[in-house]
């Protein structure tokens, strides 16, 4: 096993390097770039002037694989680059806006795990009961709501109806309680919610799914003619069993964690990676595209060799030659 | 998820000699009330879109000057938009833009998917390794970067520029998936069975691992569907969906999800909404009834 | 609206607003002096962003709009401008132009302070064009605000870092005086004016290739305009709190918070009471209205949208250079229907390259190309466009004219516009087809690289969002860049195009600083603009904000983006 992570390890290399690569055409395929716009401005007098030399200063005029490697001697340097369209150092933008991807990111899939794991083992338990039939229906119904009009109507509700809490934003500006424990937590509920719930209808009916194959393998069969009692194999042995898979899932789901989540980002004003990325896109922003896919790339791959390993001790049978 | 199709060899072929395995599911999946109201559903709402010009005469397409942001009158029951088209003709047309685009997707995903998927987990070692690797690249792009990359280099969207993007991007992650199911299957005593007794390697895959990945496989297509009827309205909120001169209900509810039209306008966007979660909903149980049925051990 | 903030945002370097407000005349102060007392001192006003903003804080440093807007609440300018477009006192309080009209003298006001009390003397405006005028600025920072300065003589080049132009001298701490190398009369309202002076007292002491990465440029803490920085948060927030030193007295409103809010949730905001302020669509108007906590100002802007045609297109140029097609197409857009349709009423007509409400506007131009197909009819079949027997019109040699409407993503606004004008051109058998919308970068990129005409875009809607002086330059000279969208510089013989320069360059001439001779000038260009269409001039959208009822004494100004003027005027009800 050791072996094998060190050689996933190092085979993320030319990976990564063709992921890059790709980009790197891709949005020099785009039409435009970051400075044209300039052109469009009545106020400069001399905005031919202006433009011609912000392509040369940033070597806009070379050759694509000059570019290429300029930007990858510049890597490994440690240097991203400056975004064209923000006028900052592209490490310090992902420094800045990668923590608040996170903190909603993680929340979400605390709030996935906690709620849908439980709820999917009780309607395995009790399969085609009521209990099952209700929070199955529930649970696709929240899943068939595209994701930005239950933030919109979780928005309406909550914050513009009742004014329970703050509509956007991760800190209320310009009071003394700025940034405090109580403060983040009211800004993060609502964007966390309209996030984890259709994730959350997803894995419950993984949850769901799993432990009704577990619950009818021989093992489970096996305690149950012990004697073993009712929760006590529902937790000790098909939680068990049925869990990792879910954790598998995980591994995949991670990179996407870091890339954001666009629509949610822009709708909640929570400043985080996926409105980077989108933003960098639009405005032809070459640093900032490459650098929050690097971003994206390591952290995608990295998550994809954490589910091959969990996928492994799911399953023993799986050899990795 | 990967677990699912595990551990059920070939429980089909214990059925009665009069009956084929196919009848029999078939005949299962109509004993299930809740899939045969989703394919009901389903049916109802493809036919008012196919046959959107019997419930109205307007044109989506037809715009009106002088009767914009009209609320509901008796001429148009759900009111008119910013260019005066017709709610409801926007509504019921709407549908074969999302309908299509979430259907064609998923099932070029799908066949994509398990094709590659299939044959990955199937063959395993350095073929795997090698596929996996090209996987990885592929799900590097954000979905949504990548839709602004290509509209912005073919210069245009249109429902089919979606499609495309959609059938060149999503396959990885079903890919994966279902690798991860043959991976499994691979080890199970029927295939090595019909390994020892010579079977072809393509048969093996077409005739004994896909017909017990397929329960598997249905979910999983239910959801991509049930995801990609959701895509217009996520693409659109960010520009990126269909033209808007297009009638889509993605585009139809993006336009009228601000605050005031949440508040004043239901007749505007309570119905694209409705036959949004609708159209899910019955694709999910539809998907959830072919899973029971092709898959006898979840009756217990 | 909607189409000037999607157009802001798409690419806010297009909408630099260096001239933004935040103050107003000396006379204005003493009339409203008594008054004061009675006014309570107190507060947040909460504004709005709709994207996220730019993080240099410097001013001229950043490209981004939204900057410059907060910028103006904590900087301000030499001069400004009033709700009439009049220059008016600022910093400085005086000016006097030399004999010769190539010196102007300025005296700052005595009481301009830093809002650390220190006062606001000549050599904090000589650092603002030391910088403006320095290759760290212009090369290393890459900022586009050095045509402020480039008139003044000595700084038409970068000047190494702390060096100064020779055309500008310091008289003494309040006095100073900047030339230029030949008299232009819209050098001082299109560019000195403008000049922001910085504190020298912190940037000073610092080399200015250190200035970017300084934590004077995260958070400016000292400023000369009514509000100063406090805090800020990437992205999402900026606080700023009054200066209690500020030139026209202290504003009563103690704290401004800028927000970033989505468009789709700020009507929620403003009715809930988490925000102040912020600019509506005009289908909205009844409904705030209606809410018991909100008030709407609705005023005229100085902007304007157009549909252009691509001169110069290989395939269809033929017939959108000839002046007649164009004014075929005026004829056939009714554009009072698209004011009443789009802007719910709240607009106007757009006659010619500026809009009605402008003080340069010549009024003459009112009613022109009233809505009539059948003028287009016949101007159309005029130039041998005949209708062919499949219902639509043909080009003069027989061949099929089909062209096609290129738009930008993100603004519903323009969508519906572009569905309209197809059917307006349906009603005289023009066959144009609206393209699906692409990304604002991709279209100006053809735009830009279409010498040939040979790239996709045909015909196109734009807007212009103008500058306080009607100065044409940069934008309709045949030699401007900008003309690309506008004029056809491919074709300069034309006498209408030789006319268009000799107006241009005359309304800046010596002869022009004679106001009522630079009026009459720019009278005639506008005229000829109106008779050739150069592009089709559509409509003129009013300003839209919806405002909370305990905000008081807001002043509205068509000639300022995004935000009322005269901040420090304002004031707001005590809570209940």
């Amino acid at each position: 096993m050791a072996t094998y992570i060190i050689r996933r390890l190092l085979g993320l290399i030319p990976t990564l390097f063709v992921i890059t690569v790709i980009v790197f055409l891709l949005m020099h395929a785009m039409p435009g770039n970051a400075f044209e716009a300039l052109v469009f401005n009545p106020r400069l007098k001399n905005a031919a002037a202006i433009y011609n030399r912000l392509v040369q200063e940033n070597g806009l005029n070379q050759s694509l694989p000059v570019q290429y490697f300029d930007w990858i001697k510049n890597l490994l340097q440690g240097n991203l680059g400056i975004s064209y369209s923000l006028n900052m150092p592209v490490s310090e933008l992902i420094a800045t806006y990668l923590p608040n991807t996170l903190l909603l990111a993680v929340t979400a899939e605390i709030i996935i795990l906690v709620v849908s794991i439980p709820i999917g083992l009780y309607q395995a338990r009790n399969v085609n009961g009521p209990f099952d039939v209700l929070s199955s229906f529930i649970a696709v119904l929240f899943y068939s709501i595209p994701g930005f009009v239950f933030a919109l109507l979780l928005i309406y509700l909550l914050s513009f109806t009742f004014n329970l809490l703050p509509s956007s934003g991760t800190v209320t500006p310009g009071v003394p309680w700025s940034g405090d424990f109580a403060d983040r937590v009211s800004h993060l509920l609502l964007p966390a919610l309209a996030l984890s719930l259709p994730g959350l209808a997803y894995y419950t009916r993984l949850t769901r799914g799993n432990s009704l194959q577990v619950i009818v393998a021989d093992f489970v069969r096996t305690a149950r003619a012990k004697g073993l009692r009712g929760p006590r194999i529902l937790f000790r042995h098909v939680l068990r069993n049925a869990v990792i898979p879910i954790i598998a899932q995980f591994g995949l789901d991670l990179g996407g964690l870091f890339s954001g989540a666009v629509i949610l980002e822009q709708i909640f004003t929570w400043p985080g990676m996926g409105e980077l990325s989108i933003n960098a896109n639009l405005n032809r922003d070459y640093p900032l595209i490459l650098g929050t896919t690097l971003l994206f790339a390591i952290t995608v791959l990295i998550g994809n060799l954490l589910a091959d390993i969990l996928l492994a001790f799911a399953d023993p049978r799986i050899r990795y030659d | 998820m990967a677990a699912n199709a595990v551990s059920h060899a070939s429980g089909v072929s214990r059925a009665p000699k009069s009956k084929s395995p196919l009848r029999l599911s078939i005949e299962r999946f109509f004993h299930s009330p809740l899939a045969v109201a989703g394919l009901v559903m389903l049916v109802a709402i493809v036919f008012v879109t196919v046959f959107a010009p019997l419930f109205t005469h307007f044109s989506p397409s037809q715009p009106d000057i002088m009767n914009t942001d009209s609320p509901p009158t008796a001429l148009h029951p759900l009111g008119t938009d910013g260019s005066g088209y017709d709610n409801l003709a926007r509504v019921l047309y709407g549908g074969r833009v999302d309908l299509t685009v979430a259907f064609c997707a998923a099932m070029m995903t799908m066949v994509i998917g398990t094709l590659y998927g299939g044959v990955s987990g199937f063959f395993g070692g350095f073929i795997d390794t090698l596929m996996m690797r090209f996987v990885d690249v592929m799900l590097n792009f954000p979905f949504i970067s990548l839709v602004l990359i290509v509209e912005a280099v073919f210069n245009t969207s249109s429902e089919w520029v979606l499609i495309l993007i959609v059938g060149i991007t999503a396959w990885p992650g079903p890919a994966r998936l279902i690798r991860g199911v043959f991976l499994q299957l691979r080890e199970q005593d029927y295939v090595v069975g019909a390994r020892t007794v010579g079977c072809g390697n393509w048969r093996i895959i077409l005739r004994h691992m896909l017909p017990n990945a397929m329960s598997f496989i249905i979910v999983l297509v239910s959801f991509q569907v049930a995801a990609y009827v959701g895509l217009d309205a996520a693409l659109s909120y960010l520009g990126l969906g269909v033209p808007p001169n297009v009638a889509s209900w993605g585009g139809i509810l993006n336009t009228s999800t601000g605050y005031m039209s949440l508040r004043t306008e239901p007749y505007a966007w309570v119905p694209p909404a409705v036959m949004i979660v609708l159209t899910i909903l019955s694709v999910n149980f539809i998907g959830d009834g072919l899973r029971d049925a092709f898959d006898p051990q979840t009756r217990t | 609206m909607k189409r000037r903030t999607a157009w802001m945002s798409a690419a806010a370097v297009v909408s630099l607003t260096t001239l933004l407000a935040g103050c107003s005349s000396i006379g204005g102060t003493q009339a409203s002096a008594p008054k004061r007392t009675a006014i309570p001192n107190g507060g947040t006003l909460v504004e709005t962003f709709p994207t996220a903003f730019g993080t240099n804080m410097i001013p001229f440093l950043d490209s981004s709009a939204y900057t410059a807007t907060a910028d103006s609440y904590a900087f301000d300018s030499l001069l400004n401008f009033n709700q009439k477009d009049q220059l008016v006192p600022d910093l400085v309080d005086k000016y006097a132009f030399s004999k010769s009209k190539t010196t102007i003298t300025f005296w700052l006001n005595p009481k301009a302070r830093w809002s650390n009390g220190t006062p606001v003397t000549s050599k904090d405006v000589q650092l603002s064009v030391d910088w403006l005028a320095s290759k760290t600025y212009n090369v290393t920072d890459q900022g586009a605000y050095g045509y402020l300065v480039q008139n003044i003589v000595g700084a038409s080049k970068p000047l190494p870092d702390g060096t100064t132009p020779s055309g500008f001298k310091i008289i003494n701490s309040h006095e100073f005086s900047i030339s230029m190398a030949q008299p232009d009369a819209a050098v001082l309202p299109s560019q000195w004016a403008g000049i922001i002076p910085l504190p020298s007292a912190v940037l000073g002491k610092m080399p200015m290739s250190a200035w970017k990465s300084s934590s004077f440029n995260k958070v400016p803490t000292i400023g000369s305009g009514p509000f100063v920085f406090k805090s800020l948060v990437p992205g999402q927030s900026i606080t700023q709190v009054r200066n209690p030193y500020y030139v026209f007295g202290a504003p009563h409103i103690q704290t401004v918070v800028w927000k970033v809010i989505s468009p789709n949730v700020v009507n929620g905001d403003l009715a809930s009471g988490q925000v102040d302020i912020a600019g509506i669509h005009p289908q909205d108007v009844q409904k705030m209205k209606a809410l018991p906590n909100l008030s709407v100002a609705i005023f005229p802007s100085n902007s304007f949208g157009y549909l252009g045609w691509r001169l110069n297109n290989a395939k269809y140029g033929s017939v959108f250079s000839n002046v007649k097609f164009r004014q075929a197409v005026e004829y056939a857009i009714n554009r009072p229907a698209l004011v009443k349709a789009i802007d719910k009423g709240y607009g106007k007509p757009e006659n010619g390259p500026l809009p009605p409400i402008n003080f340069w506007y010549n009024s003459k131009l009112n009613n022109t190309y009233a809505y009539s197909p059948a003028t287009a009819n016949k101007l159309l079949d005029s130039i041998g466009m005949k209708v062919g027997a499949n219902g639509w019109r043909t080009m003069p040699n027989g061949k099929p004219f089909s062209p096609t409407l290129t738009i930008s993503t993100g603004d519903s606004n323009i969508v519906t516009e572009s569905t309209f004008i197809a059917q307006f051109m349906k009603a005289v058998h023009i066959n144009l087809t609206v393209l699906p919308p692409i990304n604002f970068n991709t279209m100006l990129s053809q735009l830009n690289n279409d010498s040939k005409g040979t790239q996709p875009i045909q015909g196109f809607l734009l807007g212009w969002s103008l500058s306080d002086d009607p100065d044409p330059r940069g934008l309709w000279r045949s030699t401007d860049n900008l003309n690309i969208t506008s004029i056809d510089w491919t074709n300069t013989k034309d006498p209408a195009i030789v006319e268009n320069d000799r107006l241009i360059h005359l309304q800046h001439s010596a002869a022009a600083f004679n106001l009522a001779y630079r009026k009459k000038i720019i009278y005639q260009w506008q005229t000829l603009l109106n008779q050739q269409m150069p592009e089709n001039f559509l409509t003129m959208d009013d300003a839209i904000y919806a405002y909370n009822k305990n905000v008081h004494g807001l002043v509205f100004s068509a000639y300022t983006f995004g935000t009322p003027i005269d901040a420090w005027k304002w004031w707001m009800s005590p809570a209940k």
